[in-house]
């Protein structure tokens, strides 16, 4: 019974290794064809890409050296036929990096090749990688009432990167409101996104927001992205006594990220003693390390946190960062250690100075 | 009787030799469709990335220390730290441990960039062997090098001592004699902050072979094959491994090795479990296994990524004989690692790490080579005793390897669709000839090492063995 079960079993088998073998046979021959199949066209591709890239860039750059803005039909005239995607992505570098004037000929040169139409083409109907192609080209060469709608439209998508890219294209049109609608935006904001905002507000904008009236917002991550674009963009704290104290409690990060703000201003640090005892150990470490680095750091700030602190991990770091990076730390450590008699401080900077010494 | 026995007895292996071929077929082609399609999404997704306002962002971008540890690279030591300095990133440090060199590795370092020693109070979070001294560069264009020098205590150590040194957010972990591309940290950051940051521990990255390759001042000027076969196997074998394996595990969220040779990781979540394990050959797959285990104990949610952009490019053995030390290495790395957290071996507790992950390095990383050793005893046993169906284990053999050479053919073809790595045509139809090849030459090769690694790990044998290199 056995043996006639293997048996029939052994001729199935056989069988299906047959047809796997035919399957591997045309798939090993399909595989390695297509794979040289490729590396062949794309060497071609790339070959005739450089070759169209130097003869835009040619005509390009000599309208951009010698041309008026008016002008911008000459390089239509010189280049009737292009292949588009190589001629945006030209354009789109050059709008990425210049200003002024420069910029007024890129969007000239993209008027006249009426661009924004083929960019609102691709961003309906286009594959994702040219639609979020489009939106970013969008963001460099600038948009009008033409895209408006689709650009609306795509900033409530469920996509990050095409919301990122769409709500940046309406910031530049002036459509979004940054100090109300960032308020009650909804989406959760990466810190990838944060960055590539910053970037736009830094490079793009002419006007920086008040980034404070981010801290009314519901949405954690917009807060997260207030306090830190305060602290990028030096904007003091101006604030109620209460919503700073709302904040201190809210979030881990968020109390971070207040911290860091007040310390980079200078302003008082409205907490309680409670407050450093929240903080996980290893990223006040980090922070307290980056913030002793700072130029204007003094013994004096740092030792307002050491005061402020039970943790005696925290106050051993404290005083490692004053003796190495704050400016004339390493004096005030010594006269510590000789002066104040008695007490943790005395104590522990003359435990410092003689591992130091002993090391 | 006992004939019949026998071939019963026979028949019984047999199902058991075709149930684990009939898994490895199974589970390498599902990887290979979640490859295919996780690649597919990724450059979907990451096409035209815009770096430049992470560059730009200066103080505001994630602090990031890159370590490497260096033990005797006198022969590359300048080009690779110059190359480590002019990485495109906006806030970072390179911190180069001097795991006790015997040759002039230090005093060309000194030399070069013009290092004075500092007095420096050392965070010994983790502890390691003794530190020599620190050393900063008088000139300013180095202020972002640190060089430390240490008593010898291995790679594992040297991280370690370089954790301490490091007062960043992340650590990335690189072997000195490696070249990574220079937007690695602008790729490694972005697989981090793109989520939410404080969930993702670590990330590791694909590592290509070197060997071949032209380099100019510490970077590549031209990519190529390498014309040895060993080495052109070990490109398709690195290929596979990275663009198929890693991706699919880590897809399945169940990496349990990010290559030691590049990877970043929250230097919190590093410190947490200990850093670096110094007593284990292994350290790059135990400290990520390590680092999963301790966050699913405690339940804090995390994530391990791995992400398919070739940033590292090594240079691998060039001999036989250290081809074999390293392999032998890895074997024993392996099991080192299985063994310490065998409770994580199909346990829901650690969910796809426990389920997947674990498992499949258990049955076919490791498991693999013995079974393919028991079968071909099994096969002269057949043999002697002329019970072998020839029919059947021709067809099985073709099949075989028609599966192991359309699989390395995947890893070629998946390279050329999404990285374009190489550029001449030539160098492509190299890589499938060799790998035409694997079945007969390289793959027996490897099979003899993994169990030679097997014995020396039975024998207590925990050397890492000299390893020759070229250079760059």
């Amino acid at each position: 019974m056995l043996t006639h079960y293997f048996i029939s079993f052994d001729a199935v088998l056989l069988h299906l290794i047959r047809i796997a073998v035919i399957i591997f046979i045309l798939s090993a021959l399909a595989v390695s064809a297509a794979t040289l199949f490729l590396s062949w066209k794309r060497h071609q591709s790339e070959f005739r890409k450089n070759v169209l890239r130097r003869e835009y860039e040619e005509v390009i750059f000599s309208f951009l050296h010698h041309g008026d803005v008016s002008e911008a039909c000459n390089v239509k005239k010189k280049l009737r036929n292009i292949e588009k995607w190589t001629f945006i992505e030209i354009i789109n570098d050059l709008g990425k990096y210049f200003k002024y004037k420069d910029q007024e000929k890129i969007k000239q040169i993209a008027a006249v090749y009426d661009l924004e139409s083929y960019m609102v083409k691709n961003i309906k109907w286009g594959h994702f990688v040219y639609r979020t192609r489009a939106l970013k080209v969008l963001v460099n060469i600038g948009c009008t009432q033409k895209s408006y709608p689709t650009l609306l439209k795509l900033s409530e998508s469920k996509n990050a990167v095409t919301r990122l890219y769409a709500t940046q294209n309406l910031i530049l049109y002036g459509s979004f409101d940054l100090e109300k609608d960032f308020v009650n935006y909804k989406y959760s904001l990466s810190l990838w996104e944060q960055m590539s905002y910053f970037y736009l507000f830094k490079y793009k904008l002419k006007e920086v927001p008040n980034f404070s009236t981010f801290l009314y917002s519901t949405n954690t991550s917009i807060v997260l992205f207030g306090l830190r674009m305060m602290r990028l963009f030096h904007q003091t704290l101006n604030i109620s006594s209460q919503l700073q104290e709302s904040l201190m409690y809210k979030d881990v990060q968020i109390q971070m990220e207040l911290y860091r703000l007040l310390a980079v201003n200078h302003q008082e640090i409205n907490s309680d003693k409670e407050l450093l005892k929240r903080f996980n150990v290893y990223n006040l470490e980090d922070m307290l390390s980056n913030y002793s680095r700072l130029d204007y750091m003094t013994t004096d700030i740092m030792l307002d946190i050491f005061y402020r602190t039970d943790n005696m991990i925290i106050k051993k770091h404290i005083l490692i960062c004053i003796y190495d990076y704050v400016s004339g730390g390493k004096s005030d450590i010594q006269y510590f250690a000789a002066h104040y008699e008695e007490g943790d401080l005395n104590k522990m900077c003359r435990n410092l100075i003689s591992e130091k010494h002993g090391k | 009787m006992e004939n019949n026995i026998f071939i019963g007895f026979g028949e019984i292996i047999n199902m058991l030799f075709l149930t684990y071929s009939i898994a490895i077929v199974i589970v390498y082609t599902v990887m290979s469709f979640v490859s295919i399609f996780h690649l597919f999404h990724y450059k979907t997704k990451n096409v035209d990335i815009n770096y430049d306002f992470l560059l730009a962002a200066g103080n505001a971008a994630p602090s990031v220390s890159v370590i490497a540890s260096a033990y005797n690279e006198s022969a590359t030591i300048i080009s690779c730290v110059r190359a480590l300095l002019n990485l495109r990133y906006s806030n970072y440090d390179v911190i180069v441990v001097n795991d006790g060199s015997t040759d002039d590795t230090l005093e060309k370092l000194k030399k070069e960039f013009q290092l004075e020693k500092q007095s420096y109070i050392l965070n010994d979070k983790i502890k390691t062997k003794k530190v020599r001294g620190i050393y900063h560069s008088k000139n300013s264009i180095f202020r972002n090098l640190v060089v430390v020098d240490k008593e010898n205590g291995g790679k594992a150590d040297a991280m370690n001592c370089g954790m301490n040194i490091s007062y960043k957010f992340y650590v990335v972990c690189v072997d000195v004699d490696s070249v990574l591309d220079r937007d690695a940290l602008l790729k490694l950051v972005k697989a981090i902050v793109e989520r939410k940051e404080s969930y993702v521990i670590g990330v590791g990255a694909s590592v290509h072979v070197a060997n071949g390759c032209k380099f100019e001042n510490g970077s590549i000027k031209e990519y190529a094959v390498p014309k040895k076969y060993f080495l052109g196997m070990q490109v398709i074998e690195y290929l596979r491994a990275f663009l198929i394996g890693r991706i699919a595990l880590g897809q399945a969220r169940c990496l349990l090795l990010v290559s030691g040779a590049l990877g970043i990781f929250k230097k919190e979540a590093m410190l947490k479990v200990g850093g670096y394990l110094p007593s284990t050959i292994g350290e790059d797959i135990e400290l990520v296994t390590r680092l999963q285990e301790y966050h699913y104990d405690k339940k804090i949610p995390h994530l391990v990524l791995y992400i398919s952009d070739p940033l590292l490019w090594t240079e691998v053995p060039e001999t036989l004989q250290t081809l074999g030390r390293q392999r032998t290495r890895w074997t024993r790395g392996l099991i080192d690692t299985l063994k310490l957290h065998k409770r994580m071996f199909l346990n829901p507790k650690y969910r796809t790490v426990g389920l997947l992950g674990y498992p499949y390095f258990f049955f076919f990383e490791w498991m693999a080579s013995i079974i393919e050793m028991i079968g071909y005893i099994y096969f002269i046993v057949a043999l002697c005793l002329g019970l072998t169906v020839w029919k059947t284990f021709f067809l099985l053999l073709i099949f075989m390897y028609l599966f192991g050479t359309t699989f390395s053919f995947l890893g070629i073809f998946i390279n050329e669709i999404n990285f374009h790595v190489y550029n001449k045509t030539k160098d492509v139809v190299r890589l499938i000839f060799y790998s035409s090849f694997e079945a007969f030459i390289y793959h027996p090769c490897i099979v003899f090492w993994a169990l030679k690694g097997n014995y020396m790990y039975l024998r207590g044998n925990k050397s890492w063995g000299a390893m020759k290199r070229k250079g760059f």
